[in-house]
This record gives C-alpha cells, sequence and structure tokens, in this order.
C-alpha cells in the first residue's frame, strides 16, 4: 500500500460540554463536565440519573427545520458534527469530487432505540399499521447513508459497528481507503445518542457508576466503580497529505499509525493480562517508527471502571517503561462520559485541540489515589505542556483493542 | 517494495435453508432447490406474505460446544457454524487461525436475534424482568466479537452493518488486510437471524412478494425474506500452496460506491459505478467477465435499477453475460446474502455451472439480460462478479476469478 | 359516539399529510398534486398513505396508492371507506 501521509484538515464535533471544536476545547481547558441530570427521558426506575447528555444541541440549528422529522437523534447528531467538519475543513463538495471522498461511521448500540420505537409502534398500532419511513432506521448503517445523502458523498460509504473501539476502527478503515487511492478525502465520523434502552440495559448489568458506589466518572481514582454512559458525535476529514497542501488546507495533524486487535478472552469480561490492548499500542508505535519516548502524550481510555483503568495503567508501564511516569495520561471521559462508538473520535479531536493548543487536559474528579493507577493524570486542572504526539487508546471488556498515534503536521 | 500477496478463496461454510455445509448447498442450489416454506419463526397473521427462507434443520449443537450455545443468539450460531464448516473445508483446524496474524470480519443487517427477543419483552411487559444474559448478547458487535472469542482469533475484528451489502464489505476488507497488513487468514462473510422488524418493514414498504421469488420476471412482486450465514476462508496464495490446499478461486479485487441518492431506492448509476470500480481495482475490462451473480432481490425497482446498469456496464455484451439471482431459491438473506453468493461464485467457477435464477416465466423487456432461467447450465466461469447493494446506497461488487498461478 | 363530520376528519388528514411533506396547510390544496408539484418521492407517499390507514383503522390496497396524488384523491377514497 502506497503509505501516502494522511492528515486531518476539519474537525467537527457535539459533546456534552460544548458543541463546536472551539467550545468542546474551550470546557476540557477548564474541566467543565458535561455529565449532568439526564432530562431526554424519565430516571425514575434507576438507582443512576446522570449522563453525558448534549442537552444544549438543538438540530434545527445546524440542520435547517426540514426533512429531520423521520431521523433519529444519533443520525440529527451525527450530520451536526458532519457539518462543522466539512465547513472547519473548507473542503467543498462538487461533482467533481464526489466520487472521490467517502466517509466511513462509527456506531453500534443507537439503532436499539430505533428498533424498540418500530417494535413499540407494531405492537401498540399492529404491525399492519407501522410507518414505512421508520424502517429504514433499524439498520445500523442508516446514519452514515444519510450523511452520504445529506453532503452527496459517493466514493463509499461504510459503517463500522465494534462497540467501544469502532471510532479507531472506523479511522484505520478510512486511512487504508486512502492509501489504497480509493478516496481522497475520507470523513471519519462517530455517534451515539442517548435513549432510554441503552441507560436500562447498562444498569441491568451494573455497568454504571452510582449502582455499587458514588455516582461519578472518577478515572483512575480509588472510588470508581462504573462508567457514565454519554452520547455525542464527532467528525474529522481525512485527507491525502499531498491533496490537502494542494488546497492549502488547514492541517490539523497527522495518523502515524492505527492498529485494532481482538484479544479471545470471554464474553463482557476483561482480560487481566490485557494482552490486546498491548499488542495495540505496540504496534502503533513500531508502524509509526517512533520510540516510546516520543510520545508525549496519552489520551486514555479509561473511563471510570476499576479493571479498565488499572490494566490500561499496567499496559502504559508495560510499554513505556522507567518513562510512564514522565507521561501525561489523561482521561477525558472524566468529563463527557463513556460514549462507546462516539469514545474514540471524541478522543482525537481533544488530541487535536491538545496540539493545537499546547495544551494538557485534566482528568476531572480526581481525589483519592489508587496505587495501581499512579500515572501522572494530569488531576484536576489542565496544564500547559508540550504536546507534539498524542497516543488514544481504546478498548472495552469483550475483546476489541485499538490504538492510535497521531502527531502535529511536519511539512517536508 | 515487497509484492503484495495474492489472496484466494479456499474454505467456504454455508448454513441455510436449503443445506449446510458447502457440498449439500451447492447441489440444492445447482438442482434449483426452493428453500422458500411457511413461516414459523413468529406469528404471520393479517400479513399477505406467509412465506420466507427460514433454515428450520439448524442444530447448534452439532458445530458448537454444547454449553457454549445458550450464550449465543442466532445469528452468532449461524455464524460460527459457518465459520466452523469453513476451516474444515479449507483443511484447516481452528488452531491454525488461532493467532493475530487471522481477522474476523462480518457482515449484518438487523444483528443479534437476542436484541429482538429483549425488544419485544419491553414493549409486551416492561422493564422488570429483562433477562441479564439476552441483554448482554443484545448488540450487534457481539456477533464479530463471538466469532473472533470462539476460534480465539487476535487479529483485526470487524463488524460491518451495511445490510443487503455487508457480506460483500467484509470479504473485500478481507482481501484489503492480507494485501497490505501481513494478515496471513481471513474469516470473512456474514449472518442474519430471521427477524420479525425486518418481515415487517419490507412488506410496509411493499417491498415483499406473498408467496415467492421471481428476479427479473416481468411480473415479479418483490423479495422473500430469509436468513443464514456465508463464511469463507481467504488465504495468502503462498500459504495455500504451501499447504497444498484446495483452491476454489483467486479475490481480484472489489468495487464500492455510493449513490448518495435515497434511503432505499436504488440508483442505477450508483450501481453501475460500483461494477466499474470493482472492474478497475481488479485490472480487468467489461469484456473479461463471464457470471454477474446479481442482487436480484426481486422487487420491481431493484431488478429494474440493476438491470440497466448491467447494461450500461456491460454495454454490447449485456444481454449475452450470464446474470443469475440466487435470491430466487434463498429469499434475500440479508448481511449474509452477497456473503453466500460470492461462495456461490467461487463453486461456479471451480464446477463450470452456472446455478439457476428459478421461479422465471415472463421475460421482462425491462430487464433484457440473461439470467439463467430455471435450470443450471453448465460454462466455464473464468471471472465472477457478485453485486450487492445495499438500502441507503451502500453498493458493492465483488471480483473473482478461477485461480491460475 | 357519533361518527365524525367528514370535514372534520378532511380538516384531520390535510393537517397531517401537511406535516409530513413539511408544508404549511395553506399551501397543500386539494388538488396540488403530490409528486409532479410538490415534489415528493415514493416514500412520503407510502408515510402518507400509512398515516391515513393507521389513523382511520383502514387498509388501502397497494394497486389504489398510485392513485392517491392529491388531497382531494384521498378524501375520495376515505369517503368510500369510512
Amino acid at each position: 500500500m502506497d503509505r501516502k501521509r494522511i492528515v486531518i484538515t476539519g474537525v467537527g464535533v457535539v459533546a456534552p460540554n460544548g458543541i463546536g471544536k472551539e467550545a468542546f476545547w474551550q470546557a476540557l481547558k477548564e474541566g467543565r463536565s458535561g455529565i449532568k441530570a439526564i432530562t431526554l427521558f424519565d430516571t425514575s426506575p434507576f438507582l443512576t440519573k446522570q449522563a453525558g447528555e448534549c442537552s444544549d444541541f438543538s438540530p434545527e440549528e445546524h440542520l435547517g427545520s426540514k426533512g429531520l422529522r423521520n431521523l433519529d437523534r444519533a443520525t440529527k447528531l451525527v450530520l451536526s458534527a458532519t457539518k462543522l467538519a466539512l465547513e472547519d475543513s473548507g473542503y467543498i463538495l462538487t461533482d467533481q469530487n464526489r466520487d472521490d471522498t467517502g466517509v466511513v461511521t462509527a456506531t453500534t448500540l443507537s439503532v436499539i432505540n430505533n428498533i424498540s420505537e418500530f417494535t413499540k409502534e407494531a405492537q401498540d398500532a399492529g404491525p399492519q399499521f407501522v410507518n414505512p419511513a421508520a424502517f429504514p432506521g433499524t439498520t445500523i448503517n442508516s446514519p452514515s447513508s444519510q450523511i452520504s445523502i445529506r453532503f452527496g458523498i459517493k466514493a463509499f460509504n461504510s459503517t463500522v459497528s465494534t462497540g467501544y473501539t469502532a471510532s479507531l476502527d472506523a479511522l484505520k478503515y478510512a486511512a487504508d481507503f486512502i492509501g489504497l487511492k480509493r478516496a481522497k478525502a475520507v470523513l471519519v465520523a462517530g455517534v451515539e445518542a442517548l435513549f432510554f434502552q441503552s441507560f436500562l440495559g447498562f444498569n441491568k448489568l451494573e455497568f454504571l457508576a452510582g449502582i455499587k458506589g458514588e455516582e461519578i466518572s472518577c478515572p483512575f481514582d480509588k472510588r470508581r466503580n462504573g462508567i457514565i454512559l454519554a452520547e455525542g458525535a464527532g467528525a474529522i476529514l481525512l485527507e491525502d497529505a499531498a491533496d490537502a497542501q494542494k488546497r492549502n488546507a488547514r492541517i490539523y495533524g497527522q495518523l502515524d499509525a492505527v492498529k485494532t486487535f481482538f484479544d479471545p478472552f470471554r464474553t463482557g469480561k476483561y482480560n487481566p493480562k490485557a494482552d490486546g490492548l498491548k499488542r495495540a499500542m505496540q504496534a502503533v508505535l513500531k508502524d509509526a517508527g517512533i520510540e516510546p519516548s516520543s510520545v508525549d502524550y496519552i489520551l486514555a481510555a479509561a473511563n471510570s471502571v476499576v479493571n479498565q483503568d488499572a490494566f490500561e495503567t499496567r499496559v502504559i508501564k508495560e510499554t513505556f517503561g522507567n518513562r510512564a511516569s514522565k507521561i501525561p495520561v489523561s482521561a477525558i471521559k472524566s468529563m463527557i462520559g463513556e460514549s462507546i462508538s462516539a469514545a474514540g473520535i471524541l478522543q482525537i479531536i481533544a488530541g487535536i485541540g491538545a496540539m493545537e493548543h499546547q495544551i494538557l487536559w485534566p482528568t476531572i474528579n480526581y481525589k483519592e489515589k489508587d496505587p495501581k493507577c499512579d500515572l501522572d493524570c494530569v488531576p484536576y486542572k489542565s496544564r500547559k505542556g508540550t504536546v507534539n504526539t498524542v497516543l488514544i487508546n481504546d478498548f472495552g471488556p469483550g475483546g476489541n483493542n485499538a490504538s492510535a498515534l497521531f502527531s502535529r503536521w511536519h511539512n517536508e | 517494495m515487497n509484492k503484495q500477496p495474492r489472496v484466494v478463496v479456499t474454505g467456504i461454510g454455508i448454513v441455510s435453508s436449503i443445506g449446510t455445509g458447502r457440498k449439500p448447498f451447492w447441489k440444492a442450489l445447482t438442482a434449483g432447490t426452493s428453500g422458500i416454506s411457511r413461516i414459523t419463526t413468529f406469528d404471520t397473521t393479517g400479513f399477505k406474505c406467509q412465506f420466507g427462507g427460514e433454515v428450520h434443520d439448524f442444530s447448534p449443537e452439532r458445530y458448537i460446544e454444547k454449553r457454549r450455545v445458550k450464550f449465543l443468539g442466532r445469528a452468532s450460531q449461524l455464524a460460527i457454524a459457518a465459520s466452523s464448516l469453513a476451516i474444515e473445508d479449507a483443511g484447516l483446524v481452528p488452531d491454525s487461525i488461532a493467532h493475530s496474524k487471522t481477522a474476523v470480519l462480518l457482515g449484518t443487517t438487523m444483528g443479534e436475534k437476542p436484541l429482538e427477543d429483549l425488544v419485544q419483552s419491553w414493549v409486551k411487559v416492561g422493564i422488570r424482568d429483562l433477562d441479564r444474559r439476552r441483554i448482554l448478547q443484545a448488540s450487534a458487535n457481539n456477533l464479530s466479537a463471538n466469532v473472533a472469542l470462539y476460534f480465539k482469533t487476535k487479529g483485526q475484528n470487524y463488524l460491518f452493518p451495511t445490510a443487503c451489502a455487508a457480506g460483500n464489505y467484509a470479504i473485500g476488507y478481507g482481501y484489503d488486510l492480507i494485501r497490505n497488513d501481513g494478515i496471513d487468514y481471513v474469516l470473512a462473510g456474514g449472518s442474519d437471524a430471521f427477524f420479525y422488524v425486518a418481515y415487517i418493514g419490507f412488506q410496509r414498504l411493499y417491498a415483499m412478494s406473498p408467496d415467492r421469488c421471481q428476479p427479473f420476471d416481468k411480473n415479479r412482486k418483490g423479495m422473500m425474506l430469509g436468513e443464514g450465514s456465508g463464511m469463507l476462508i481467504l488465504e495468502r496464495l503462498e500459504s495455500a500452496l504451501d499447504r497444498g490446499a484446495d483452491i476454489y478461486a483467486e479475490v481480484l479485487g472489489y468495487g464500492l460506491s455510493c449513490d448518495a441518492f435515497h434511503p432505499t431506492a436504488p440508483d442505477p448509476v450508483g450501481l453501475a459505478k460500483s461494477m466499474k470500480n470493482a472492474l478497475a481495482q481488479s485490472g480487468l475490462t467489461y469484456t473479461d467477465v463471464d457470471l454477474i451473480c446479481s442482487h436480484g432481490t426481486g422487487t420491481p425497482s431493484n431488478d429494474k435499477a440493476e438491470a440497466q446498469a448491467i447494461k450500461s456496464v456491460f454495454k454490447d455484451r449485456a444481454k449475452r453475460i450470464p446474470a443469475n439471482s440466487i435470491k430466487s431459491m434463498l429469499g434475500h438473506c440479508m448481511g449474509a446474502a452477497s456473503a453466500i453468493e460470492a461462495a456461490s461464485c467461487c463453486l461456479a467457477i471451480k464446477d463450470g455451472i452456472i446455478p439457476p435464477t428459478i421461479n422465471y416465466e415472463t421475460p421482462d423487456p425491462e430487464c433484457d439480460i440473461d439470467c439463467v432461467p430455471n435450470i443450471a447450465r453448465k460454462k466455464t466461469v473464468n471471472v465472477a462478479l457478485n453485486n450487492g447493494f445495499a438500502f441507503g446506497g451502500n453498493n458493492s461488487c465483488l471480483v473473482l476469478r478461477k485461480f491460475k498461478k | 359516539m357519533a361518527p365524525k363530520n367528514f370535514e372534520v376528519i378532511k380538516q384531520e388528514v390535510k393537517k397531517a399529510v401537511a406535516a409530513i411533506i413539511e408544508i404549511p396547510e395553506s399551501k397543500l390544496t386539494d388538488d396540488i398534486k403530490f409528486i409532479e408539484d410538490l415534489g415528493i418521492d415514493s416514500m412520503m407517499a407510502l408515510e402518507i398513505v400509512a398515516s391515513i390507514e393507521k389513523k382511520y383503522k383502514i387498509v388501502i390496497p397497494e394497486e389504489d396508492i398510485p392513485k392517491m396524488r392529491c388531497l382531494r384523491d384521498i378524501y375520495n377514497s376515505l369517503e368510500k371507506k369510512l
């Protein structure tokens, strides 16, 4: 494969603590959490009440008032993020470049809301009276298709649904397609919406914070006892560096490497050895051709789950050896919660912001130290830092692990 | 720079309404056997269509360790069974692929069956008694994870929910990974179980025939819903030759395109582009193709658009290239469809037999292509194209060729 | 319960159809054609039919759907069925 240099030229984000890149980065800088009491649905059946809800999100503001009727929340979130990314990139879609532009979307769970609504209507009104326009939304490829329709993207449109690693997996797919010259520009988007059924499911599985302990997202902290579920959407425009330069695009950074591995341990359980994550991180460093000592900053997958945060810490130490204690490792899920398929894209956008502003985002809610998570998690407040390279991790229980490395753009 | 490895298909595993296992499946397919029967999975009262391509005789315990079966939804069971058959068919054992140079790539439309059970339980009874095991199994990513978990693979693991084209997306990306990522084996394909939501949805779109699927026929009334799984073993050529494996066909490449038009209606221009992209990616021209395994769902709109697309790509040859649809026999197996169809292309190439499009009675001047009506045809097939076109403009076309050194 | 005045039903239908097509009710005259004049697509047409079927618990045969080209056609069809 032609190892083209792949760069990011546009960024769009709808996060629980900020809409648009400036607001998002400002919120991260101030350590402002987007986690709050849920307003989207009634939480009285549940012990837990909070989530990372994009409560300020108004679809009409971004998408106009027409044509939104049959679109679910996830689709509206990701269409908005994509619109922001395209505007940010200055990349104008025309009949000359549509066939060279693709989109890959990471999303896994949000379809469950649509399947539930469809089934409910079948039950309530009778299956013979279900609205036909509700059917296309019951397949997971629907949001990505809507992106392609709204913006006229014709090279290809794919969807990746691998849960926690979906965004990074989609990133790899997109980068591969650019490297293979199947497209010159690819939008990588990620989205999960907050909805009753997923909150219910995570509650029943007791995976949420607030059931066995305090309802708080406190990665690396001793009190951590589960995730705070969140929603969000992000989109980045990936381009071949030569094409980006040709159109004088503003280049945020380059993608050095992205790797994904499966770790076959047990359904829904973490492998205590975290082999998969280790493999992913080491493969990324090897593929990027950089020494561990050249990694300035890590945006962790840490999400306030006891095992997740501990295992990631251990793997970071095993990978970076003595240097591990000197690398800042931020857990932005302390502020934005765990948005599963969207986590990766939000981490990527946070990483870009860190490089843009030479700043390390904080891990908030950090109060009680845990010897198993004793890295520099940039506790309480953001601080200035040298950020030339950022490593991003994503994983969860169930086997998927992914890692990606970005660095500041070097014009050669 | 290292020359990129060639990619071949060395194993085929199928669970379908007309047979489980490559041999029974191919025998039934070439005999023009219909897998359509009266639906038993759910209550069909009040609906026009009472028939579908259910897999009636599937015993998961035959292919999956008994104690694990209850932790797997039906789509996962079908996929693991088909994978197991494919591994065996390739002359491999699970240990051969239990490492980090094996990728597992699945395609699906509706995801995991426990989700449907869960949702129905929630709708009818409420949130009190939801089954924890089902919750864990509900999300679609379980499908690809379960297959990788079962065979202990450690390479890439993807789930492509690109609906009716998903199998091609999976197989195509598997081809990419072997060529570019140093992967040795790919277990790729698709799986879908019989879903009530799909059954209702297609009928509400008036896209479903009441009794049979008649692709390209003038009086075709629509698709039939099916289920099943098709899994292929893709392998580096050197590896296959080294171990003396039987090679079904070589994967030459694939083409994707996106209509960017409508959530459900197909655009012939987009369909044509995926075929053109596929040919270009594979270094072929339209004169090189001997068989098109069409998407051929039997809906008025798909078949017309597809025939138009075929004619625009293949020009003067269009009416002479066999373009069959095995959905006439299996119904539309959703995420498994294009994978099962890819398998049928491999077998057509290997055996020189093209399965028929059954139920063909009246030619349609708008679909004036050679759909291999009703009876299988002996013919040398060097190059086959496998079309998969999904809702939302997810178009794909896979290119397979007879292996020659 | 007394059967609804058909004028009331016509108003309900007009409101529902206008909401689906996303145009003001004032623009939705009885004879303006859905496809030719308002540019709706096949999915929206199905949605309109489905909403009428659901609301009034009737079934509009598939063959009749292409005949529903404007509001007046819907009114006529409904009047026969109700």
